[in-house]
């Protein structure tokens, strides 16, 4: 393998000191002078009329400096996909869900501006409520929204190969269904925005996301601005997982608010309103028929999906195809068939969490393959291995596996897990499980119809030659992209990683589709590696001209330029650097010539030295409706293999030993990559045994707090054997491609998996809390 | 928006309850503070929130004639490094260590624990074990109340207005062999119990039962205890046919209910179980 002077190693996060000292800076962290505070007012109840809103009260109220609602704010509709855009600012004839948006104020302070919503009256005509999506859709129910009769928000139907024939030929078929409960998407830092409307303009807007660009489209468009007059830029973000990749309600009404008093508006989310505005993993309800022959190899999939979408679509319209488009790969199956339907409820709006649409249906089947398996009596590792499919593949529904170490990570686990000497022969109560998935390394296309650029970067030189300013606009959100972009910089142009400064996060710095379907370190990686390649040669252009040496006979290393033919004479360089330099401590020395002497030269020729990369996918295949939910550039995948211990008087279930292994095609970061790793598997964990929004019979969140809302503490999760598997991505940059979600995948079923083994039962419906294991368990007692 | 006082001694808390009608008393707050935060408006908060965790006299461990004294503010933290907490009485260490998170044991106190009287205080079933007595104060004087008396009902504790708890006292003489606590919670840590079950016991050196004591959390609008289950363990050794006879007799003991984190058949059937586990002590004569 190329040896690398910067990448695949181990170096730590460019920004791990503000982290570890609690330096760094998030939204509510900040403040500007003469900042407002904002506060919304959202509705109490989950369907209702709006018959009157009085905010005469709270206008009166000392301190407040605005009070809007959608008499103000207009009626612009707006959401994530244009096919979808059912949301307004605020509502206007009727709420939804509680904590629909109605009114907000802008206050002198945040006390002020909540009193000031509690002197708001708004006068209600309660509608019947819908809270189950099944009810939903029956006919005559009420419509949530008027122009979806039958509350279904969008539904699904793809075939590929002939799925009832493919059936006939089956030696053994299976049916199982499979329900996972809405999840929280639990990061830590809650929604937070500031809103800066100039005297020019201009509207400036931090705030927590994952996406600064369709942040910027959004707000430009709901509140009717030029876009070029909306920047959006983001401080450090403390996770996101998905809700935080589109435009919020905060987002649009500080804006707003900004616009109207002329002064900056901060709004900040509590957690019981990150819970409303959610955004997270639907539930899901899925039965599968699967058909295999005696061998077990697979031969077609039946996949029917319902899903309680919540009041609005968000990112809806992608999560249902996802639901079925990404049960086509780890596994050669000729032939699916899907149908997928969103309905609409009154409960807070379901979207994107990591893994987006598939995590369930890859739960619901990979356990099912495992029942297959002992039906079959086949190791379910070997059934894997058996129908896995291998790069250079193309799935039923057109994914093309352009790299896929597959097979590589089931063997890695098998051998890791010491799965030979475990599988059967654990005793009663203790279980071990496997499982695999695979995922998206960005989406194909933007979330709207466009021929934009998926990813810019631009990587400028100071004057003196010493720093290397990279600009992107791609999202670190404490994944670590600002990490691996600075050291792809570095890599690309030579440089130490050191002396490359990243500025990201910001409309005004490129474009960047954002960090959501992980994406960025292969798209925004490559606009990165362009730029940094286009700065190297330039650097070496204008040294060979003025050293009257070949391009080809030099190379930077570490931030030193290689003449590869032996010495060359530079003092000239030197002495004038220095001369230019006096008095300042960073003269160059050594018998090299240095990166920041050859900059300097390229400064005297140029002025501006600035290298330039953008990114788009090519054609990625695909025509039928839907094809561009799921094609990517490049696959990631992964096995896992999960050991657990079950209290058999309790149901209690402790995650003894994980053992994971990820193909994402290059490691620039050794440790991010682990990282993440562990960060799906605990987040798995906590979809598999712990986390449920719950509601009361009036729609009501009645756990919207971490004490209620269980996400894994750090004495639940073991800890984790992460083996990473590189299998060259032609499609990426260095070979890399995601890791960012597709971990997530085979969690939760080697979970279930496991539990199976550990007590025969099958549990087919999440979170798999004590009292349900422990319930299922003395039920299979009786019988 | 309520003024937080932070009186330094009792005199000043005296004070403070003469001046205001309404005040809320507490100490660390790791309850409190998270309830008033979570109805955020503003004016349903009460005027004065009175924190005791700053009153020296609050804040000490001591041992008088054979009885420790643990003022009402120290914390979880404290105690489970405590050694007269540690080599006395072992049981209460095994419960703390279970409750909340380090934050949460470095903030919270045992006087917050009795008197939010949560039945799924994890200090609570230990406690009642102990025989735990509680000193009262108001400006009038002292009172004295065992721990069991004091708490009425969940959430409900016997204080009266102008009182304020200030110690608890536990006898140091008890010659119990097993010091045993066991919570089933949701979770490793952060996780409100959903059963919980402390017992003392000592065992003959034939392994006999010659004294038990039991208490469940979570079972009961109070922590449930049961003489019928202790009696019909009396005299014989703790196998699990033996402990399994004791199970009508703690059915009738509990009323555990459905709500948020559980159903109440899961915590019946937990909690005898718990019971039954004890049968991992059979033959064991120290723990």
């Amino acid at each position: 393998m190329k040896e690398y002077a910067i990448i695949n190693s181990r170096l730590p996060k460019v920004d791990a000191w503000a982290k570890v000292t609690g330096d760094a800076r998030y939204t509510d962290d900040l403040t500007m002078p003469n900042m407002l505070y904002g506060a919304l007012l959202q509705s109490p109840l989950a369907h209702a009329k709006i018959k009157r809103i009085d905010t005469s009260k709270a206008e009166k109220l000392p301190g407040v400096k605005d009070v809007v609602t959608a008499k103000e704010a207009g009626l612009v509709k707006y959401g994530v996909s244009p096919a979808r855009y059912d949301e307004t600012i605020f509502c206007d004839q009727k709420v939804r869900y509680i904590g629909d948006e109605i009114a907000a104020v802008a206050a002198v302070d945040l006390e002020t501006a909540l009193e000031a919503v509690s002197l708001i009256e708004v006068e209600y005509e309660e509608l019947p409520l819908l809270l189950d999506p099944f009810e939903a859709r029956k006919e005559g129910a009420i419509a949530i929204h008027d122009d979806f009769p039958n509350n279904i928000c969008a539904e699904v139907h793809q075939e590929f190969g002939n799925v009832e024939e493919a059936l006939k030929t089956c030696d053994y078929i299976r049916t199982d269904k499979f329900v996972n409960k809405k999840q929280d998407g639990a990061f830590l830092e809650p929604q937070s925005c500031i809103a800066t409307y100039d005297l020019n303009g201009n509207l400036t807007l931090t705030s927590s996301t994952q996406t600064v660009h369709y942040v910027q489209r959004t707000v430009a468009m709901v509140l009717g601005l030029p876009i070029g007059k909306v920047r959006v830029t983001k401080p450090c973000v403390g996770g996101g997982f998905g809700p935080k990749a589109s435009a919020n309600t905060i987002e649009l009404v500080a804006s707003l608010l900004s616009m109207r008093t002329g002064r900056p508006v901060k709004m900040t989310f509590t957690r019981e309103q990150v819970f409303q505005h959610s955004r997270a993993r639907h539930q899901f309800f899925h039965e599968l028929t699967t058909g295999v022959m005696k061998d077990g190899t697979l031969i077609a999939l039946k996949n029917v999906c319902h899903m309680d979408g919540g009041a609005y679509s968000s990112f809806g319209i992608a999560t249902v195809y996802y639901g079925g488009s990404l049960l086509g790969a780890p596994y050669k199956l000729p032939n699916m068939k899907y149908d997928g339907y969103r309905m609409y409820t009154n409960k807070p709006a379901n979207g994107a969490q990591r893994g987006h649409g598939g995590v369930i249906a890859r739960a619901a089947w990979e356990q099912q393959l495992d029942v297959i398996a002992e039906e079959l009596g086949m190791d379910p590792l070997e059934l894997r291995l058996k129908n896995m499919m291998k790069k250079g593949d193309v799935t039923c529904n057109d994914f093309n596996m352009s790299s896929f170490g597959m097979e590589e990570c089931l063997e890695a686990i098998r051998d890791g897990s010491g799965w030979k000497e475990k599988k059967g022969k654990l005793p009663k109560g203790k279980g071990i499980g496997v499982a695999c998935g695979f995922f998206v390394s960005g989406a194909g296309f933007p979330i709207y119809r466009s021929e934009t650029f998926h990813s810019t970067a631009m990587i400028k030189l100071s004057e003196d030659g010493g720093t290397i300013n990279l600009y992107t606009a791609a999202a670190d959100i404490g994944q670590g992209s600002d990490t691996v972009l600075t050291m792809m910089a570095a890599e690309a142009i030579g440089v130490r990683y050191e002396d490359v400064r990243v500025s990201s996060g910001d409309t005004d710095f490129g474009v960047d589709l954002g960090a959501y379907s992980s994406r960025q370190t292969l798209m925004s990686g490559h606009a990165v590696k362009q730029a940094g390649e286009d700065v190297r040669n330039q650097v070496l252009e204008v040294l060979s001209r003025n050293l009257k040496i070949p391009v080809e006979d030099m190379d930077i290393k570490q931030g030193l330029i290689i003449f590869k033919k032996g010495k060359v004479d530079f003092s000239g360089l030197r002495s004038q650097y220095i001369k230019e330099h006096r008095g300042w401590v960073d003269a160059p020395s050594g018998d090299e010539l240095t990166f920041k002497e050859a900059a300097r030269v390229a400064y005297f020729e140029k002025g501006v030295v600035v290298g330039r990369g953008s990114y788009k996918p090519g054609d990625l295949g695909g025509k039928y409706k839907g094809a561009a939910v799921g094609t990517s550039p490049a696959y990631g995948c992964s096995a896992q293999v999960v050991e657990v211990s079950v209290d058999m008087d309790t149901g209690k279930i402790t995650i003894d030993n994980m053992t994971d292994a990820h193909d994402c095609g290059f490691a620039i970061n050794r440790t991010n990559v682990e990282g993440q790793m562990q960060g799906s598997l605990s987040m798995g964990v906590g979809e598999a045994l712990y986390e449920e929004i719950k509601f009361d019979a009036k729609g009501r969140v009645v756990n919207p707090t971490f004490g209620e809302y269980r996400i894994p503490t750090a004495l639940d999760m073991p800890n984790v054997n992460a083996i990473i598997i590189e299998s060259n991505e032609p499609n990426g940059p260095w070979g890399a491609k995601e890791v960012g979600e597709g971990a997530i995948m085979p969690t939760i079923p080697a979970i279930l998996n496991a539990i199976y083994d550990a007590t025969g039962i099958r549990v087919r419906e999440l979170p798999v809390t004590s009292e349900r294991l422990f319930m299922a368990m003395k039920e299979k007692n009786k019988k | 928006m309520s003024d937080v006082l932070l009186p330094k001694n009792l005199h000043e808390v005296w004070k403070i309850f003469d001046k205001s009608s309404e005040t809320l008393v507490y100490a660390g707050g790791t309850d409190l503070l998270v309830k008033l935060a979570s109805s955020r408006v503003p004016h349903s908060t009460p005027n004065v929130l009175v924190c005791l965790e700053n009153i020296e006299e609050l804040r000490n461990i001591r041992e008088t004639d054979g009885r420790v004294r643990i003022g009402a503010c120290v914390t979880h933290s404290r105690l489970l490094s405590h050694p007269l907490i540690r080599d006395n009485f072992p049981v209460l260490p095994k419960a703390l260590r279970l409750l909340g998170s380090p934050p949460v044991r470095n903030m919270g106190t045992l006087g917050g624990n009795i008197c939010t009287a949560s039945p799924a205080g994890d200090a609570l079933p230990a406690l009642y074990l102990l025989d735990a007595e509680l000193e009262i104060s108001s400006q009038k004087g002292s009172r004295f109340i065992p721990i069991g008396q004091f708490i009425k009902g969940p959430g409900y504790a016997e204080l009266q207005s102008g009182e304020i708890l200030i110690a608890i006292w536990l006898d140091k003489n008890n010659d119990y062999t097993i010091h045993h606590f066991e919570k089933v919670g949701q979770r490793n840590a952060l996780a409100i119990s959903i059963a919980s079950m402390a017992a003392l016991i000592k065992l003959s050196s034939e392994g006999i039962v010659e004294k038990i004591r039991l208490a469940w959390g979570s079972v009961a609008p109070t922590i449930a205890l049961s003489s019928e289950v202790e009696t019909v363990l009396i005299g014989k050794p703790l196998s699990q046919v033996v402990l399994n006879e004791a199970r009508p007799l703690l059915n009738q003991a509990i009323s555990p209910i459905d709500d948020i984190r559980a159903k109440a058949e899961y915590r019946r059937t937990v909690a005898a179980n718990l019971l039954i586990r004890l049968s991992r002590y059979n033959g064991h004569d120290k723990v």
